[in-house]
């Protein structure tokens, strides 16, 4: 009994140890943080108001504990440990592969799904009389054939079915559209390279493929020929830089890099003189304007740089901003080019810097920010473009992706 | 708050100790201490209801001092007894019973004769509203004397180790410790152990049978046209959240236990090892022995309990501790079920004397596993007919197959606490634990001596890696 009872007093004292002394540094580091929250939440004259300050200040002190980003690689570490492919309740399901792919146990049909396809219709119908064409472009999900394999019966969320479905509902409402998993399936990229492992999004490479998919597709769709001799859509004429475990996506970053290792980045930018002016809006509201080259104005390399941290910026970002509420992109070099409207989510980013040289003018919106929102319909009432592209993937063809032109 | 949380663990703990035992010179100051933090606990989850809460404890205190003055006027006495037990179920059945009773009152009569009520369940209710009857029957009986002070009241009731989830303390085993218990080194270093195991039996164990539990649980409930749950999946399924409910409730008792042992409280064992029960009578005496005393010391006994003139009254005294036992944990029909499928094991045991019987003790061991986990499918099901799906799926009688992959996938990412877990449950952590309390200092004994403390060190730290990821996190006991 004595022995049991000094080897508890041994335990005590580390419990204590490490209790107090993680705590004292813990409220020393949270703590500007807390008082400037609970200064920014006000007075609380309500039970209300109370409940609403204390879940402020529950989420501040688990977002913002003393080395999480260590911690969380250690309960990564954990989940490698034990050879986990499922990751935090399903949120995750990690494949064969290393590919990260969110998790659906059974598929869940939208009824909705014809909605929305009659929501781009009517987008096509408002701009109709304006000379404006219309096209539904749909990147593929980490789901196309050959990218994740699962030994396990660890059902990934295949999108295809949703992406059929919603293609075909396009037809039926007499909208263009371009499914770009069939020229990214028969491209060169293996398809290991299609999509990032620890992302959702598409690689610059799978995106540049895409882009060159949309010019071949406005020439057979629109009979306009943007890029008469293949010159724009020849790799060759961009600069290629790989940067080797750079990149860490959404997914690893939920992660740890323990659990999901990192993505090799690369970035492509024209070896052909550009010169551009961007202007963008932030979530937040902030203003940014550049004006130069495709790399002075439309690339953010500090994505890149060592000095980032990876945990908070990823290099998928590099190209124009990552995705903001709104943005537009002037090309002084091509002013007779034609006039985008992108209406679009963050697979859009690189798609949007390789269309800049081709025309005079891309404005991008995104109807899933947080803040900051554009009008989609207004913003079409008060501009004039040749062509409005929508791009969502397929995890956002929903009443979230497609909010605009709803049924009155 | 939760005890599995940050706020909790890297703030309200320290700061409530380091000031408790910077209060050492006055046991009344401690008290006070642990009152005002008790409420800041429950408020930090539930502000809303303190208010109602604090006047039912004023309620409680006025009520037994009544009692107590009129102890010679019998009449006075019960009548003030009725009125204050009558405004303590009342207070839970308000909010915890009356929707389910419009539901069914307007179910029973095909038409909405009272408007559907939704009440938000105050944390806990259930508990606290234990509690408050525990100490005005107490004083009833005269077996406590009725304490003038709220504040000693409230601390019974309030004490924030058991505030919401237990284990439910007697009023007269808890008095004396109240205000003269002794804090001491040896209590101290107990209550970081214990607190350290149940934390994580709560955050590795209970958290990761959840997510097996309510995946499989909610595939059997979304129905065959989405998902046709096989036969090995609903097992596995149902075998996760018998692991799950032992886990987790016994894992939130372990932490309660040890942070009295903190605070120099000694509470009384809520489980013991209950799955290596041999009859369903055993496994109650090991099951959340607290409540299972309570409703003994204040029902079944005062109603007779067995020393009953007929067997008629024996068995209508079981029905109503049963049936109570299963309305206390839930408003809703599969709860009410739930008792009743205990009460009818119970029964058959006590006719048969099963529980007294020696050998086969392979096969009343698997008998019992069954009644428990079968019990428990009623328990996790969301009404009577996910039950009785769910049931159909374990047979296989629903049209589905009996092999999954997907079983066989859980199985393999969870294998790891499968079988810790169930070694836990079983015979073989009883002997182990066994073996480490003998006086004889074996090999085993020694090397378990010097790696204890910094296997339980570990364990610390892995909890605070998974509760720094905010992983997937409920609290089976804290709706009852």
């Amino acid at each position: 009994m004595k022995s049991y009872l000094n080897r508890q007093s041994i335990y005590a004292v580390i419990f204590i140890a490490v209790l107090f002394s993680f705590s004292i540094k813990n409220i020393m580091q949270e703590y500007p943080i807390l008082s400037q929250t609970l200064q920014g939440l006000g007075s609380i004259d309500s039970a209300e108001s109370l409940k609403s300050t204390i879940k402020h200040v529950d989420k501040n002190i688990n977002d913002e504990l003393l080395w999480k980003k260590q911690f969380m690689e250690g309960y990564g570490y954990l989940q490698v440990l034990m050879g986990k492919n499922e990751f935090n309740n399903f949120a995750y399901v990690k494949d064969d592969n290393g590919f990260f792919n969110y998790a659906s146990l059974y598929s869940k049909s939208d009824p909705l799904i014809e909605e929305y396809a009659k929501r781009i219709a009517r987008l096509k119908e408002s701009v109709e009389k304006k000379g404006t064409k219309v096209m539904f472009i749909s990147p593929p999900s980490k789901s196309i054939a050959e990218v994740s394999k699962n030994s396990e019966e660890l059902e990934i969320q295949d999108h295809n079915p949703l992406q059929n479905e919603f293609l075909y509902d396009l037809y039926r409402n007499g909208v263009d559209y371009l499914d770009l998993r069939k020229p990214l399936l028969q491209s060169n990229i293996p398809k290991q390279d299609l999509f990032y492992k620890t992302d959702h999004h598409w690689t610059s490479q799978a995106a540049f493929v895409s882009f060159v998919a949309i010019v071949e597709k406005m020439k057979n769709l629109y009979g306009v020929d943007l890029d008469t001799n293949g010159f724009y859509s020849n790799l060759d004429n961009y600069s290629q830089r790989t940067y080797k475990n750079n990149l860490l996506g959404s997914q690893g970053r939920d992660t740890g890099i323990n659990y999901s290792g990192l993505d090799d980045f690369t970035l492509i930018w024209p070896k052909f003189p550009t010169n551009f002016t961007y202007d963008s809006t932030d979530n937040y509201g902030n203003k940014v304007h550049r004006e130069g080259s495709f790399d002075q104005s439309l690339l953010t390399p500090q994505a890149l740089s060592h000095e980032s941290d990876i945990y908070e910026v990823s290099s998928y970002d590099t190209f124009t901003d990552g995705v903001r509420a709104w943005n537009k992109i002037v090309n002084t070099n091509n002013p007779k080019g034609p006039k985008i409207l992108m209406i679009r989510d963050s697979f859009s980013n690189p798609l949007e810097a390789f269309l800049s040289p081709l025309c005079s003018e891309v404005d991008a919106i995104w109807p899933l920010a947080k803040s900051g929102n554009v009008d989609v319909e207004k913003y079409l009432q008060d501009n004039e473009f040749d062509y409005v592209f929508v791009i969502l993937y397929p995890g956002n063809i929903d009443g979230n992706g497609i909010n605009f032109f709803k049924k009155n | 708050m939760l005890f599995a949380s940050n706020i909790f663990l890297f703030y309200f703990l320290p700061i409530v100790l380091l000031v408790y035992y910077l209060l050492k010179f006055s046991r009344q100051m401690q008290n006070i201490w642990l009152f005002i933090v008790s409420i800041i606990f429950y408020a930090w989850g539930e502000p809303a209801f303190v208010l109602t809460l604090l006047g039912s404890i004023i309620l409680n205190t006025l009520f037994s001092i009544i009692i107590e003055k009129y102890r010679s006027n019998t009449k006075i006495s019960k009548i003030a007894l009725v009125i204050i037990c009558t405004l303590n179920i009342g207070l839970l059945a308000a909010f915890k019973y009356i929707g389910f009773i419009v539901t069914n009152i307007n179910a029973a009569f095909g038409s909405t004769v009272f408007n559907e009520v939704k009440i938000a369940l105050p944390i806990g209710i259930s508990f606290f509203t234990f509690h408050a009857l525990s100490y005005v029957i107490d004083v009833y009986r005269g077996t406590v004397v009725a304490e003038k002070n709220p504040l000693n009241v409230g601390l019974y009731i309030f004490f924030f180790p058991q505030l919401v989830a237990g284990p439910v303390l007697q009023y007269h085993g808890i008095v004396d410790q109240l205000k003269n218990r002794k804090s001491s080194w040896s209590k101290f270093t107990q209550g970081c152990c214990r607190f350290t195991f149940g934390l994580g039996k709560k955050l590795l164990f209970a958290n990761s049978f959840a997510i097996v539990a309510d995946r499989i649980f909610d595939l059997s409930a979304i129905g065959q046209a989405s998902y046709n749950v096989p036969v090995l999946l609903a097992w596995v399924g149902s075998i996760a959240y018998t692991l799950q409910i032992y886990f987790d409730f016994s894992g939130y008792s372990d932490m309660a236990i040890g942070l009295g042992l903190m605070f120099g409280f000694e509470i009384d064992e809520n489980f013991d090892h209950p799955y290596v029960s041999l009859s369903v009578t055993e496994f109650w005496r090991r099951w959340h022995i607290s409540m299972t005393n309570w409703f003994r010391e204040y029902v079944y006994f005062p109603l007779g309990g067995s020393r009953v003139s007929n067997t008629d009254k024996m068995v209508k005294n079981m029905l109503i501790v049963w049936l109570l036992t299963g309305i206390w944990h839930g408003a809703a029909w599969t709860f009410i079920v739930w008792g009743l499928w205990n009460f009818l094991f119970l029964l058959l045991e006590r006719f048969t004397n099963l529980h007294k019987r020696k050998g086969n003790s392979a096969l009343r061991h698997i008998y019992t596993l069954l009644v428990v986990n079968f019990g428990w499918v009623l328990f996790r099901s969301t009404n009577l007919y996910n039950a009785g799906k769910y049931f159909l799926n374990m047979f296989g009688l629903n049209n589905n197959g009996f092999y999954s992959d997907l079983a066989i996938t859980f199985l393999k990412e969870y294998g790891v606490f499968f079988v810790v877990g169930i070694i836990f449950c079983s015979e073989i952590s009883r002997g182990l634990a066994k073996l480490m309390e003998e006086k004889k200092q074996t090999i085993f004994s020694k090397v378990y001596g010097m790696v204890y403390p910094f296997m339980l060190a570990s364990l610390f730290i892995v909890c605070i890696l998974y509760l720094a990821r905010g992983s997937y996190s409920t609290f089976i006991y804290f709706n009852f």
